[in-house]
Formats: structure tokens, sequence, C-alpha cells
């Protein structure tokens, strides 16, 4: 039980480190669409506005 | 450099400090001054900073608080003032604020009606306003103004929800700083760094890697692409949203209640909506639903499974309603209830005649799994209408 949510905590530090790195310090997003504006704001963010 | 305005919760740097602040307080509140200002004042304290501090308009939220507080203390308790007209009371202002979204006069910026009437997290005070005069308002024990206020602006849950019930929410207030433990403090922070992945990295990687670039001009494959990967992003977002409240109510010594847990691996739209934003499911069950069915049995007019499917019908449409008075809010709802009908049918008939009058004799492994795949989809296609994509 403790094991299964130790295991479970150091997956979700790993994921939230690793999509860190790629996302915001890398910015794959232009690694990948080199030639494209990426566009930042967030449709849903707006429907939450809404709320 | 910081900004100290319009700051929604969740939304910005700014909002993480100060809540990380609230939480510090808290717990010197516990352990420096060893409980000599009440919890509930504590949270108080905190809700009124946030709102004074950081919060797009808070003299209207506070305003609008008051006007809640009002109906339930004053108005609420007349016999004579009919329930409908009541709720109408407290619905007024939310009627009035979705309007702005599609009259083109109350559109514009500057209209009246926007600027008194649009606010952030309008929605859901009002079910929580709603929530408290029908189920406290015969109950003996008095609501203070600070234990009214602190439930309908509580940080974590005020924008989005999820929503809670008064009475579990006075429980932990009761409690007071012996909810401030390790337990809590531990689930909460699990809590948040869930949210975290699920927001910040799942959610924000499928809109910017993705959905951002999808290529409109493929028409149909487009419209396909899109309706799944909003519905997972939508997923990530609002779930990785309800995480980080729960986990900083937790934090704060609130047990805000959960509101996703696996929501695809539903096999019928009575579960989907126990898994995906359940508090607003239990809501609109409890808060209309039922006084739906209860009206439509004494009237007599329809058998049983017609009112249950009228009830159900209705309720969806106006969670449609609740979303915005565009068409494609309006038309999720809908299709919610013909779902939600269909299945009913589907199970009375199933009753009715002893078998599964679709899946026939086929076995249940083989059943579950198709019955997660129409859900699944049938989900997709409405919340990509919902998405207000195609019209």
């Amino acid at each position: 039980m403790l094991n299964n949510r130790f295991f479970k905590n150091t997956w979700i530090y790993f994921l939230l480190i690793l999509g860190y790195v790629l996302l915001y310090s890398v910015d794959v997003e232009h690694v990948i669409y080199p030639s494209k504006e990426g566009e930042v704001k967030s449709k849903v963010d707006f429907v939450y506005q809404q709320f | 450099m910081f900004k100290f305005s319009d700051i929604l919760p969740f939304s910005s740097s700014e909002f993480y400090l100060f809540i990380a602040f609230s939480i510090a307080l808290i717990f010197a509140s516990k352990y420096v001054l060893r409980g000599k200002i009440a919890y509930q004042n504590i949270i108080f304290t905190i809700s009124f900073l946030y709102l004074i501090l950081l919060f797009p308009k808070p003299i209207h939220f506070i305003t609008f608080t008051l006007y809640g507080f009002f109906i339930f203390k004053f108005l609420g308790r007349k016999k004579q003032m009919g329930g409908i007209f009541i709720v109408l009371l407290y619905v007024l202002p939310l009627i009035l604020m979705k309007l702005t979204h599609v009259i083109p006069v109350f559109k514009l910026e500057k209209s009246l009606i926007s600027i008194i009437f649009q606010i952030a997290g309008l929605s859901y005070a009002t079910f929580k306003m709603i929530q408290i005069h029908i189920d406290e308002r015969e109950s003996d024990e008095k609501i203070s103004f600070v234990n009214y206020f602190n439930f309908i602006a509580f940080t974590p849950t005020l924008l989005i929800g999820p929503i809670d019930r008064f009475a579990r929410f006075q429980k932990n207030i009761n409690q007071g700083f012996a909810n401030l433990n390790q337990e809590n403090f531990n689930k909460g922070l699990e809590f948040i760094m869930k949210g975290l992945l699920y927001k910040y990295i799942f959610a924000y990687a499928i809109f910017t890697l993705f959905i951002n670039h999808l290529d409109a001009s493929n028409g149909f494959l487009y419209h396909l692409s899109y309706m799944y990967s909003y519905l997972i992003y939508l997923f990530f977002d609002f779930a990785g949203y309800s995480l980080l409240a729960m986990g900083f109510g937790y934090m704060l010594g609130i047990q805000v209640p959960f509101n996703f847990d696996k929501p695809f691996l539903a096999q019928n739209p009575k579960e989907f909506w126990h898994h995906w934003h359940k508090t607003l499911g239990d809501w609109l069950n409890d808060y209309f639903f039922k006084p739906i069915f209860k009206d439509l049995t004494t009237r007599k007019v329809f058998t049983s499974i017609q009112r249950q499917s009228l009830a159900l019908f209705l309720t969806f449409t106006l969670m449609g309603f609740w979303n915005g008075f565009e068409i494609h809010y309006i038309l999720s709802g809908v299709l919610f209830g013909i779902y939600s009908m269909g299945h009913n049918y589907y199970a009375y008939l199933c009753k009715k005649n002893g078998k599964d009058v679709v899946f026939g004799k086929l076995n249940s492994t083989a059943i579950k799994y198709i019955s997660i795949f129409l859900m699944f989809n049938s989900v997709a296609f409405a919340i990509y209408i919902f998405s207000g994509k195609l019209f």
C-alpha cells in the first residue's frame, strides 16, 4: 500500500519535471513547429471566465 | 513584475503566492498564536483578502453575497413567499449575466448590465446559495454572515467549484484547527501535484502541441481530431483545476469533495455524471431533477417512466442553459438529456422484458467494453457541440 503510493507519487513527480523541461524550458512546440506562431491563450480559460 | 488585480484562482503565479501565504498564515495561527483567533475568522480573512486584493470586481462579488444572505435571512423563511419566486430572486443576476453574452446591447463592455452583473464565479455562488436556502432555511442552527460568506467565497472553490454542501463545509469549519494536520497536508500535496500535472503538463501539451496545430483545411478529419482532442484537453484542464482546488482546500483544513474520477470508463450517462463534474451532477439531481419528478408525480399526468425521462431531459437542458444562452451550450445540454432519456428507457425495457433488449445474450465483458466505447464517443460528440466549434 505504502509502496504503491510511493511509486505513484514518484511517477507523478517524474512526469511533472519531464513535462516542465520539455514544454517550458526546451519549448518543444517551437522545436516541432519551428515556422508557426504558437497560440498561448487557452480557450478553456475563457470558458471558465464566464462562470 | 507582479500584478495585483484581476487575478482569477489558479490563473497566475500571484495567485499561487497568495494561497501559499494563506496556508502559512493558517498554520501560524494554529502553532504560533495557538488558536487565539478562531479558525472561521482566519478562513474569512483569507477569502476576504483574496477578493479585495486580487479578484476582479471584489465589491460586486461581496454585494452579491450580501444579496444572497439578505434573501436567505429575511425573505426565505416567510411562508407567503413562494419557493419558485425565491429561486428566481437568486438566479436573476445569473440570468442577466448570461444575457450579456447573447444580447448585442448587453454585450457592450460599458453597458450597465455588463458592468454590474459580469462577475466571475457568479454561477457557482448562485448554486451554493440555492443549496443553503433549500437545505438550511428550516434548520434550527443560526447561520452567521461569516459562515455564509466563508462557504460562498472560499478561495480555492470560488470560481468553478467543486460545489460543496453547506452542512459538510460547516462540519470542517466546526472542527477548526484539528483538520490542519500532517495527514490532510500530505493528501493536499498529492492532489496539488496531480492537479499541476493534469493542468500544466497534460492539458497544456495537448493544447499547444496538437489542438493549436490542427489543419482546418482537412474538413471532416479536422473536426474529428478536434472532437477527441478537445474532450481529453477539457478533462485534464478541468480535472486538474478541481484537484488543485481540493489540494489547497485540504491544506487549509477544508476537505473539498472530488469532482472527476475516471469518467471515460463510464458505461452509461448515469455513471458518467457520477464521475465527470460529480458535484454538479449531484447538485442537479438534488435540487432540480428530484423536485421536478416529485411535482410531475403529484400531477399524475404521465407514467413513471415518462416522468423520469421528462425530468431527466429538463434537468440536462437546464444544465445547457446554465452553461450559457448560446445555442451550442443549450444543444449540448439537450443532447446529454437525450442520452439520459435513451438509457433510462433502455434500462426500463430490459427490466420489463427480463433480458437485455439491445445486446441479447452477448457476454457481460463484451457488453461492458461496447458500452464504454459508445459512451465515450457520445460524450465526445456532446462536448464537441459544447465547444462551439461547429456553430
